[in-house]
């Protein structure tokens, strides 16, 4: 439930021939993309030119040639301002051991101009939404990875940005700690009504959790748009079964559908086929044969088709 | 002498060729002598002091990719270690072709291992690198063995280039070269992917499947199930030092049989079929969402030997029937989950510190 | 009559957005000092960086202590006028005695001030928010100087309270020596600021306390000995300009210009002291005090720079 939102339609970041050379090094290659509102993915190879993105959108460093809006400001005039809607959730630990989280957050809501009373309040309640309890008024040295990780979050929400940037926000957090983060950056992009630019190495995380992608490599756009567009069914359904997937393999054949074997499954072509034909068909010889029916489904792309194709 | 914590029970069975996968379950037998090209994990414990960091794993590695998963902290840096006998278990034995690993200087022509933290020296280049590996194994020809690993790693361009300059990946790839070019059996890999890329990471992995498909034995450890799922064939979880569970992870799902198995089913008429399927007594539970019916069984197999009749006969057109929970990530938190409970804590038994 | 019925409520307790003021540069610069401020006494840090911080200003803290202690007997326990006028330190030589305690402390404070946040990695948080990162310079230097007000500024001000107490005419007295209160406020802010932002500056180049500690000592004790040493030897226009490279002499160059009281003229060879070499040199007032607010400027300056690379 949230009061008074606009939404957003424009892109939150466009980027027009962005460049920026360092002596010897090109970091930034020309950049063209509009990045949407919502949760979007950022990928790119190690020293792809990630970090200096983000400081240029900041406003940190200046571009060396082209073009750069976030929220409609330039980073070039309107670095505070930018400033102030954004936040930022760094890779690195950057905490520090010796204060509680609560003290910690305080001391970043009023850097970035909340009045005492509502840096207090706005702390509270944030930590409460990334679901720090008790352990709040606690040093944060003596804080687990995933309590760290959200005492990171915390300060980059309790101004309420209207942009987040996380980067690698599940690094170091075990399967369960993983699964709670992406819940959070989840409800972040879809109820808080708030922007996430995400970048991660987990393809899987990208596709749960992100609506829209962009991948950078050595400093040059390389792929940007909506996820969908790249995890769409493919012509291809797979079929397994519990035991004797040659058998229904020949089976299938012999009826004339277009069908190979991969590993334990029977993948059969769609294509040239009525829709819905082919299924019945696999269904008909299972249940004659009585094989055991664990999968019938469309072969999805995934995000690594991407880097395959390379 | 620090008193010995009991070990929790027999260790679990041996597992004929590939086929079956095993949770721990106790009252089984010792298991049989291993074949060679193996390595096996005979009752293994290592403790230090209060801390056990394993606890009584029994395991034997084939040829092919296992991959150990488990939180931070579970053990399985200090398993792999063992394996390559760079550790000394304080209880049981580390088999490599029925062989002892401690100390055994023959062992390691067979076993490779590729440390977790950056280990290569940056002024060196990549053919110094892996020809001063060859002749610390005293390899007959260190040039050509060494031209081999890299090859084998497709580093060859590359291999005149200083180590300092390359990337993460790279480095990587130059670690295994440096731990292949003695040709051993059995590759061991701490966290392989720790920091890698997406290209990187499907580089590392078509790599080692190709490796593993050449009859090589490998080991590699990752607390990220998406890497394991798409390149181990088999996977051992560990937990708190302890093996969980071992196998395909598939198969690991059929076995939790307390756990309902759970199904997605998209088709022209989600109700009828939903219909059709909630008189059965092997149907726990049917829900809508969206354009999905999601349907919970007791009995896995009673349901996937029904199914296609059941769907052929309510004369709906199935779009899709996929397992909702064939994951290595609920396979995962399953294991996590249940062997965290309380009947550990019995009263008179010695709980741990 | 029953009042009405009560319906039931539940509250939405989800995110809220916050559409409340957003106070600019000035507020985060001042909340940042204030912490700094309390860091700087060890407050929010452990044990030790407190013991050392308060034992300083204990040390500084003892010719007030005598100095009132001597007003108190001189109002109650010696006869009228018995005394009178005494001062255990005066202002302008207060330098000279405090000047090792204020190089201890800001040696021993200044890495807990500006090394923390870069073993911690906190700074990308600092620039990510509104705020420039001179600002973060500048509130880390202020807070420093505030703080060594506390050695400075306090035990001057507890000195001037307690000779006036204990003399004999105390309206007279007060009259006498009100010039110094303009004096001792101006003398303590240059000088604490001419140690807090060496300090600082030292401090952003050494990562480690250690080096911090060792590297600010040796910038102005070192520089301190061998400046005494070589003034002697040099020619006036050489000594000049070696005096004003130092940071303590400068400092208390400008103490005695501000109390104009700078020591008598002799030849340097025969002269006892940096104060008496500082006469010695005869600059003009004014160059003092521009050298003092220059390697204020130039160390201020240089530390921003060195945070230009960071995030």
């Amino acid at each position: 439930m949230m009061a008074g939102v606009t939404v957003v339609r424009q892109p939150v970041v466009s980027l027009r021939g962005l460049t920026k050379e360092y002596p010897g090094v090109l970091a930034l290659d020309g950049l063209v993309a509009d990045v949407p509102a919502g949760v979007v993915g950022l990928i790119g190879a190690n020293g792809a030119g990630k970090s200096t993105l983000m400081k240029i959108l900041l406003g940190l460093i200046p571009a060396s040639r082209g073009e750069a809006t976030v929220l409609g400001y330039d980073p070039k005039t309107d670095g505070l301002k930018i400033r102030e809607m954004i936040g930022y959730m760094p890779e690195h630990d950057c905490l520090p051991t010796d204060m509680s989280a609560t003290h910690f957050v305080m001391h970043m809501a009023r850097m970035s101009g909340l009045p005492p009373k509502e840096a207090r309040e706005r702390t509270a309640e944030t930590l409460r939404h990334v679901g720090l309890f008790e352990e709040r008024y606690r040093h944060i040295g003596g804080y687990s990875t995933g309590m760290k990780q959200r005492v990171k979050l915390a300060q980059a929400l309790v101004h309420d940005p209207k942009l987040l940037f996380l980067d690698e926000p599940t690094n170091g957090l075990d399967p369960n700690g993983r699964d709670d983060m992406l819940g959070l950056i989840e409800r972040t992009g879809s109820q808080f009504g708030i922007s996430v630019i995400m970048s991660s190495h987990l393809l899987g995380e990208i596709e749960s959790v992100c609506s829209a992608l962009v991948v950078i490599d050595a400093g040059q756009l390389v792929q940007a748009g909506a996820i969908d567009d790249f995890t769409g069914a493919s012509g291809v359904l797979v079929v397994e079964v519990d035991r004797d997937h040659e058998l229904l393999h020949q089976r299938l054949v012999a009826a004339g559908l277009t069908a190979e074997l991969a590993g334990n499954d029977v993948v059969v072509t769609l294509e040239g086929t009525e829709p819905g034909t082919v299924q019945r068909t696999v269904l008909t010889h299972v249940a004659d044969l009585q094989l055991p029916l664990v999968r019938v489904a469309r072969q999805r792309h995934t995000l690594t088709d991407l880097f395959r194709t390379r | 002498m620090t008193a010995l914590p009991p070990p929790s029970g027999p260790p679990p069975p041996v597992l004929p060729p590939r086929a079956p996968a095993t949770a721990a379950a106790p009252g089984t037998p010792l298991p049989a002598p291993a074949p060679a090209g193996a390595v096996s994990l005979r009752g293994v414990s290592k403790w230090y002091g209060d801390v056990v960091a394993v606890n009584d794993v029994s395991f034997e590695f084939r040829p092919g990719v296992t991959g150990l998963l488990g939180p931070n902290g579970a053990g399985k840096s200090t398993l792999l270690h063992m394996m390559a006998g760079m550790l000394t278990p304080s209880n049981g034995d580390v088999l490599i072709r029925g062989e002892a690993a401690w100390r055994n200087i023959e062992m390691f022509r067979h076993v490779g291992l590729v440390p977790e933290r950056e280990s290569v020296y940056p002024f060196l280049t990549l053919r110094e690198y892996v020809v001063a590996s060859a002749k610390l194994h005293e390899l007959p020809d260190p040039e050509a063995a060494a031209a081999a690993a890299i090859e084998q790693v497709e580093m060859t361009a590359a291999m005149g280039r200083r180590m300092g300059g390359y990337s993460k990946g790279m480095r990587q790839r130059a670690k295994i070269a440096a731990a292949l070019v003695h040709q051993p059996d059995v590759l061991i890999l701490d966290e392989p992917f720790n920091g890698t890329d997406p290209r990187q990471r499907l580089q590392l992995t078509e790599m080692l499947k190709g490796l593993g498909a050449g009859g090589k034995t490998i080991v590699f450890s990752s607390h990220i199930l998406e890497d394991v799922e798409t390149l181990a064939d088999e996977v051992c979880v560990v937990i708190n030092g302890r093996l969980a569970a071992s196998g395909p992870y598939r198969e690991i799902r059929r076995l939790m049989t307390d756990r309902p198995h759970a199904f997605t089913i998209r088709s022209s008429d989600n109700r009828r079929v939903a219909a059709a399927l909630v008189g059965r007594p092997d149907i726990t539970s049917v829900a809508f969402t969206g354009d999905r019916l999601q349907v919970q069984t007791s009995d896995f197999g009673e349901f996937t030997q029904a199914i296609a009749q059941v769907l052929l006969d309510s004369g709906t057109d199935l779009h899709d029937l996929e397992p909702a929970d064939d994951s290595l990530e609920t396979v995962f938190s399953y294991l996590v989950n249940t062997q965290r409970t309380p009947r550990d804590l019995t009263p008179g038994r010695t709980t741990r510190r | 009559m029953q009042p009405p019925a009560r319906s039931g409520e539940i509250y939405d307790l989800g995110y809220r957005n916050y559409d409340g003021p957003r106070l600019g540069r000035r507020y985060a610069i001042r909340s940042l000092t204030t912490l700094s401020l309390r860091n700087t006494f060890g407050l929010g840090r452990g044990a030790w960086p407190k013991v050392i911080a308060f034992t300083l200003v204990g040390f500084a803290m003892v010719p007030a202590l005598v100095q009132l202690v001597i007003g108190a007997l001189q109002a109650f326990v010696f006869d009228a006028g018995q005394g009178d006028g005494y001062q255990f330190v005066r202002p302008e030589e207060y330098y000279g005695f405090v000047q090792v305690i204020l190089v201890l402390f800001v040696a021993a404070m200044a890495s807990e001030l500006v090394g923390n946040d870069r073993k911690n990695n906190t700074l990308p948080l600092y620039f990510s928010r509104p705020i420039h990162r001179s600002d973060y310079v500048l509130a880390k230097v202020g807070a420093l100087t505030l703080g060594l007000q506390m050695l400075t500024l306090v035990p001057q001000l507890l000195m001037f309270l307690g000779s006036w107490f204990g003399a004999s005419d105390q309206s007279a007295w007060f009259a006498d020596n009100i010039g110094d209160l303009p004096a001792i406020v101006v003398s303590s802010v240059l000088f604490s600021a001419e140690f807090a932002a060496i300090a600082i500056l030292i401090a952003t180049f050494a990562n480690r306390r250690a080096f911090a500690l060792v590297s600010i000592l040796g910038a102005f004790l070192l520089t301190l000995m061998t400046t005494a040493i070589v003034a002697d030897l040099l020619p006036r226009s050489a000594a000049r300009v070696v005096m004003l490279l130092s940071p303590i002499y400068v400092a208390r160059a400008v103490t005695f210009v501000l109390f104009d009281a700078m020591p008598r003229v002799r030849p340097i060879e025969f002269a006892e002291g940096p104060g008496e070499q500082i006469a010695a040199v005869e600059l003009p007032g004014l160059v003092w005090v521009a050298a003092l607010l220059a390697h204020v400027a130039i160390a201020v300056a240089f530390a921003i720079r060195r945070y230009r690379d960071t995030i």
